[in-house]
């Protein structure tokens, strides 16, 4: 499955991970996960709660021991060579931890000390993220978003050439998001590779470069988003003129499918035979006040990728 | 590894708890001096002629030869070494002075106490690690789990044995101070510095101990309330129950060894030594650490 990225900072094959329950029976988090994630830019990593994201990035980072597959990050076979290129990976598991009773500031300060990092780049990533003013403030009293940003901060200390970062919107306000998101665009733009999950589809096609699509512990699209995208529900046109009714039947009259959709009718053909609907209608007096392709968004494809799939048996 | 040890060291100076009970064994041994203090009264010259009257009377029978058969003489001390060390003046006195002479009493008497707090600290260091998911993030730093449990075990033990037997030398001078103003400094015997030290120190390695037990638990456990409870579980009850129905297996039980470890050895049937003991304490440290760090490496971290 391996498509042979020339420079791919991620790959997985054939991942499994099987949860045994102490009662007896097991979860299966991932059923033979597939991915390779190219150097630089933004890749989105998407699925549904309980698809197996969370367990990958803790796969790819040690926390979580595999039950089968391989995993290769930056080159280093995992997880026995993964001290030898922790140090070149920044990262966040879902909601990141700090010692509660310690500042943001003094947090960031012990973790830079474990990789020899100074303190000009605690303060320079406390900036980043927006934290400085309150970098002294003890974490019990931060906000989830704070703690969120706190975590970025942490992630990009060693100046890391790739980001994991588990949902790193999570618990932030609008305003948080939209800074994240043009933080990640700038980190992927930087030349640095960011692999970013989360649920959150339409932040991620707004960032993401490339996406991979994770149900059920089995990746079931992956590829540039507007390959993804296209991927998805078949594409029509939408036709607006002022007669819609004639309009449907002189395009019913000429074999070409359309439905009224709000006031506006959509056609049952790929943007690349656009001209044959002008045609048709302007033969029969029916002059288009718009003409487009249908938008599909990544909500779209996601959710048809992910609905009705077999759960992987347990 | 360094790097490591540094800040898991800074973290557990951090502590509010650490510094919390710092602060509560400090009040503590205040108040212990007050006491000392407010009880303890340098004797009168009256007393003091009284007593000295006593001892000499008493010495003077036991150098006859009245007061210890020869066979019932503990071997290699003389009757004239053995009058002299036994029969003081200041033995005399009332029972209202400070003497000097007791401080390793006192400081194993405070081992206790030091015993449960470094329990306590060793659990909490790491069950709370636990607790707040920060174990998680310092695993994407450093992912070598054992580098990472040798750093917070060291860290922890040596931490905790300096502030113990720091403590115990704030208590021994507190004392000394009473003692000096209010109570009896005279009299001392030879190597009692040296026992002193000996009995701090060892109050201090015991200290380490049971942090190390605390820690290795919660490790286990991933929890410092279930740790701190299977400890004292383990220690009151279990041991106790094996104390009263199988009393041969008493000198393999922690509990003993511990004690016999503080008290500088004798104190179990055959006289167990120091470093007998210190022996058998190591074994059951030793093995669950082991298991700690078994446990640690091949658990899924979630």
């Amino acid at each position: 499955m391996l498509r042979g990225f020339a420079l791919a900072v991620i790959q997985i094959e054939g991942l499994h991970k099987e949860y045994r329950r102490l009662r007896g029976g097991s979860t299966l988090a991932l059923a033979g996960l597939d991915l390779e994630v190219p150097e630089g830019g933004v890749f989105g990593f998407l699925g549904p709660n309980g698809a197996g994201k969370t367990t990958t990035i803790r796969c790819l980072l040690g926390l979580v021991r595999p039950s089968r597959g391989r995993m290769r990050l930056m080159g280093a076979d995992l997880p026995a060579e993964l001290p030898s290129v922790i140090r070149r990976v920044g990262s966040i598991v879902e909601t990141p931890a700090f010692f509660p009773r310690f500042s943001g500031r003094r947090n960031l300060r012990l973790l830079a000390r474990l990789h020899g990092v100074g303190r000009p780049a605690v303060d320079s990533v406390l900036e980043r993220v927006g934290l400085a003013d309150r970098a002294d403030d003890v974490v019990k009293d931060y906000s989830l978003g704070m703690k969120q940003r706190l975590g970025i901060a942490a992630a990009l200390l060693g100046d890391p050439e790739v980001l994991i970062l588990d949902e790193p919107a999570n618990g932030l306000d609008p305003a948080g998001i939209v800074e994240v998101r043009e933080l990640l665009r700038s980190l992927g733009a930087e030349g640095r590779s960011v692999f970013v999950s989360s649920h959150i589809l339409s932040e991620v096609q707004q960032i993401a470069d490339r996406v991979a699509i994770l149900s059920r512990g089995v990746c079931v699209t992956a590829g540039l988003v507007g390959e993804v995208l296209s991927a998805g529900r078949a594409t029509g046109l939408i036709v607006r003129l002022g007669d819609l009714p004639a309009g449907m039947r002189a395009l019913a009259d000429a074999g070409i499918g359309a439905s009224l959709d709000g006031d506006a009718l959509r056609v049952s053909l790929p943007a690349s035979e656009a001209e044959s609907v002008t045609r048709v209608l302007a033969d029969r007096g029916l002059y288009l006040s718009e003409l487009r392709p249908e938008e599909v968004d990544l909500e779209t494809v996601f959710l048809e990728l992910t609905a009705d799939e077999p759960r992987a048996p347990a | 590894m360094k790097a490591l040890l540094l800040v898991e060291t800074r973290r557990v100076i951090a502590r509010r708890l650490v510094k919390g009970l710092v602060i509560l064994a400090l009040a503590g041994i205040a108040l212990a001096g007050i006491i000392a203090a407010a009880t303890s009264h340098r004797p009168s010259p009256d007393v003091v002629a009284a007593a000295e009257r006593q001892a000499a009377d008493n010495l003077r029978e036991c150098l006859a030869g009245h007061s210890v058969a020869p066979q019932d003489l503990p071997p290699n001390v003389t009757l004239d070494e053995f009058c002299r060390e036994n029969i003081r003046t200041e033995f005399y006195y009332s029972s209202n002075q400070l003497n000097i002479r007791d401080l390793p009493n006192w400081i194993q008497g405070a081992s206790f106490i030091l015993f449960v707090g470094a329990l306590v600290v060793g659990a909490s260091f790491v069950g709370a690690e636990w607790h707040a998911g920060t174990m998680t993030t310092l695993l994407t730093w450093e992912p070598r789990r054992l580098r990472v449990l040798a750093a917070k075990a060291v860290a922890c033990v040596a931490v905790v044995f300096l502030l113990a037997a720091g403590l115990e030398v704030v208590l021994s001078l507190a004392l000394a101070l009473v003692a000096k103003t209010r109570g009896i400094t005279s009299g001392l015997p030879s190597g009692w510095f040296r026992s002193v030290v000996g009995t701090i120190a060892r109050v201090g390695a015991a200290a380490a101990a049971a942090s190390a037990l605390g820690l290795a638990l919660a490790m286990i456990g991933r929890n410092a309330a279930a740790a701190m409870g299977v400890s004292f579980g383990y220690l009151a009850i279990v041991e106790g129950l094996i104390r009263g129905l199988k009393p041969q297996w008493q000198p393999w039980l922690f509990g003993d060894n511990l004690n016999a470890f503080i008290l500088g050895g004798g104190s179990l049937p055959g006289g167990r030594s120091v470093g007998g003991a210190a022996l058998v304490l190591g074994v059951y440290l030793g093995v669950l650490l082991f298991v700690a760090a078994v446990s640690f490496r091949v658990r899924d971290v979630n």
